[in-house]
């Protein structure tokens, strides 16, 4: 059976009121939606696996109310999905009542028109259970989980159903607990079988605790170890950068010194300059020519006695040039006798030869002086500021924090050892109800069992349970043998054709995949990986159902979106819808759309409520995408201009950001 | 019936192995089927113990 997605429309959700078409029916089987983050991606991919399985039992209170949209406050959501089940059209109405906090559902198929109820064919409804539908509608999250915690088996366990041994398991117990309460054949006295019932209850309580625990401790240490993997990456990075740090600071001091001396150079050059005034200015230039001119004309020094003051005096106007007044004149003749000493002729002298040399040369450009001592200091300030930052991304806080967790989480992985090591302990005589092993618990249970069993009469259903449970837990062991090796095998086969160049294959799915030859592969590396593993775990012999991922590759680097992009393109047959960010469209849409042939459904939507959106709608303008004013929001399909060129850090016009 | 037909194979392997006879081996998987459709086991439990041998 093939199941295809056509439509979704949502009204009273925290998702605006729109309607989604991505009809896979004109050859385009991959859309990929983009959206603003918070604008609906996650309430989207929730609202879609609601669509398929009847979650109105699973769901909480507060799962519901979350779906609310607290703009309308509307009483009543619904979210309606069109699909096409063996191009037969279905309808799949979803219900929210923020009221009462309840989800119903309406189905309309081709045959018996609208119904209440989630009512898809047979044939689909026996595969798509809670387990499926969030295995093929995930996030890129779980990708990463399956090689790192439990997530691997535990998929199995919950795809197979393999859960169920441990539930018809407890079954049989209690079943046998309430034939032997049932029944006393008085061989021993009825204080003794009591005595050994309570043991036999308190044994049972203690072997549930324990089972209970160990598993919470099994998660916590896989938890725990994938931590302390992230934050020994953390510190051994932390510390790489500081073996290298000194050399920064040493290389970083050196340069700093080199721009000091580099701008002390400039200072002097710029002061040996404009020591010598003559070329600072042309009008004072000028003013040193004509007193140099006056000087010869009266030829001074060489005429230097009294009788040249007494000529000057006479004269009408004074060396340089200006009108002789009488103050001035009356104080050449106080001063007369002292001015023209030994010393003033010398500095006359010298200053006419200064005037006549530097008067053929260019006056200075201050301007351009200044502007190459601004240069060589901004050289300065940019050493001292990339030294500053050496020395903050020492980031010592963020080192011992990580030290400080790393200790904590090793703590208490030795604490955890200790539980497994004593967990596991072989049973002894000495036993006793309060020991912490599974085994030796299980053993005094057996025994006690069977002292009731033979005081009550009751050994032959004892026996016979114990036969159906040890058949029952070689099934489960051989099945999940049978259906890991298969799996294995599978991924194994496809290998070659989804990665031709680096051929990494899957040793064992133990608790996670692991890799051959290898302790983990890249991310991009373990995306395809874990992507072929959902494929083949999802593969129910004939249902072709869709894959929906919430940020397909958000955190994954430029070639392993491009690998995902040409898995995805090349391998995968079934529908593939893409929840994205902006961020996610470089070397994964552009890849999707080469290997395609362009046959991929490129949506922008994003609600135009919030004020932030003025931008985003101005920009969707500017690509001929307009918004209808009745609606809250814009949906642009397949228009490659505004896809490609949308943004969501749109800087204002005004803006110095 | 949602579980994989190959596990019921497993199971009827196992019970050879295990030299049950067929009662004990159809009943077995009466028991696993029920547990899968939501059925109550306990009937196909009785039958099990209250076989002779």
């Amino acid at each position: 059976m093939d199941v295809r997605i056509i439509s979704w429309k949502t009204k009273g959700l925290r998702v605006p009121d729109w309607e989604i078409n991505i009809d896979p029916t004109n050859g385009k089987k991959t859309a990929m939606i983009m959206m603003p983050s918070g604008m609906g991606k996650t309430t989207t991919l929730k609202l879609l696996r609601y669509s398929f399985c009847d979650y109105s039992k699973i769901l909480q209170k507060k799962d519901i109310l979350s779906l609310q949209n607290l703009n309308t406050k509307e009483l009543v959501g619904e979210f309606t999905i069109n699909i096409k089940i063996d191009n037969q059209k279905y309808r799949i109405k979803s219900i929210f009542d923020f009221n009462k906090c309840t989800l119903s559902y309406e189905t309309t198929d081709p045959i018996d028109g609208t119904n209440k109820g989630l009512n898809l064919p047979d044939e689909i409804n026996k595969y798509l259970d809670q387990e499926y539908i969030e295995k093929t509608f995930f996030d890129l999250e779980l990708v990463e989980k399956l090689f790192e915690s439990t997530a691997a088996t535990d998929s199995i366990n919950k795809l197979y159903k393999l859960y169920y041994f441990k539930q018809i398991n407890n079954f049989l117990d209690e079943y046998l607990v309430k034939k032997q309460n049932e029944s006393s054949s008085g061989k021993i006295s009825k204080k003794d079988l009591e005595e050994l019932k309570l043991n036999r209850d308190k044994l049972i309580n203690k072997q549930k605790q324990l089972v209970d625990l160990n598993e919470k401790n099994v998660n916590e240490l896989a938890n725990l170890k994938l931590e302390k993997k992230k934050l020994d990456k953390i510190k051994n990075d932390i510390e790489n950068s500081k073996k290298t740090i000194k050399e920064k600071i040493d290389n970083s001091r050196e340069k700093i010194s080199f721009a000091k001396n580099d701008l002390k150079e400039g200072f002097t050059e710029f002061y040996s300059k404009i020591r010598n005034p003559i070329l600072i200015n042309n009008e004072f230039k000028k003013k040193l020519i004509n007193f140099e001119k006056n000087l010869n004309n009266l030829k001074i020094p060489e005429s230097v006695g009294r009788a040249f003051f007494d000529d000057l005096i006479k004269s009408k106007s004074c060396l340089c040039g200006h009108e002789m007044s009488d103050d001035m004149k009356e104080n050449i003749l106080k001063s007369k006798e002292s001015i023209l000493s030994e010393d003033t002729w010398l500095i006359l002298s010298v200053l006419k030869h200064k005037i006549r040399k530097e008067a053929e040369k260019e006056t200075l450009n201050l301007t351009n002086l200044l502007a190459n001592i601004a240069e060589k200091k901004g050289k300065l300030s940019i050493e001292e500021r990339k030294g500053n930052e050496i020395v903050d991304g020492i980031d010592d806080n963020k080192y011992q924090e990580a030290v400080k967790r790393l200790n904590k989480i090793d703590e208490r992985i030795n604490q955890l050892d200790l539980f497994f090591k004593e967990y596991y302990e072989a049973p002894k005589r000495t036993d006793s109800p309060d020991d912490n092993s599974i085994k030796k618990i299980s053993n005094l249970l057996e025994i006690t069992i069977n002292k009731i069993g033979e005081a009550t009469a009751t050994e032959n259903i004892s026996k016979k349970i114990t036969i159906i449970k040890d058949i029952l837990k070689q099934t489960e062991k051989k099945s999940l043998d049978f259906i890991t090796n298969d799996l294995v095998e599978k991924i194994n086969k496809e290998i070659p054709r989804v990665m031709p160049f680096e051929k990494i294959f899957v040793k064992d799915i133990k608790n996670r995949i692991v890799l051959e030859d290898r302790e983990e592969g890249s991310a991009g590396q373990q995306a395809r990986i874990g992507y072929l593993f959902l494929i083949k775990l999802l593969d129910r012999p004939n249902l072709n159902f869709p894959f929906i991922v919430d940020s397909p590759v958000t955190a994954l680097d430029d070639i392993s979106r491009s690998e995902i992009a040409t898995t995805i393109a090349s391998h995968l047959n079934n529908q593939y819808i893409g929840l994205i960010l902006p961020k996610e469209r470089e070397d994964f849409v552009d890849v999707l759309e080469e290997k395609t042939n362009n046959k991929v459904h490129l949506i922008v939507a994003f609600n135009t409520i919030d004020k932030e959106t003025k931008k985003l709608v101005n920009l969707a303008k500017e690509y001929d995408v307009i918004k209808d004013p009745d609606k809250n929001y814009i949906i642009s399909y397949d228009n490659k201009d505004f896809f490609w060129n949308f943004k969501t850090n749109i800087k204002s016009e005004n803006s110095n950001e | 019936m949602t579980i994989d037909s190959s596990i019921l194979e497993i199971l009827k392997k196992v019970c050879d192995e295990n030299n049950v006879d067929e009662h004990f081996k159809e009943n077995v998987q009466k028991i696993l089927e029920n547990w899968d459709t939501g059925q109550n086991i306990e009937e196909e439990v009785k039958k099990i113990i209250n076989k002779s041998d």
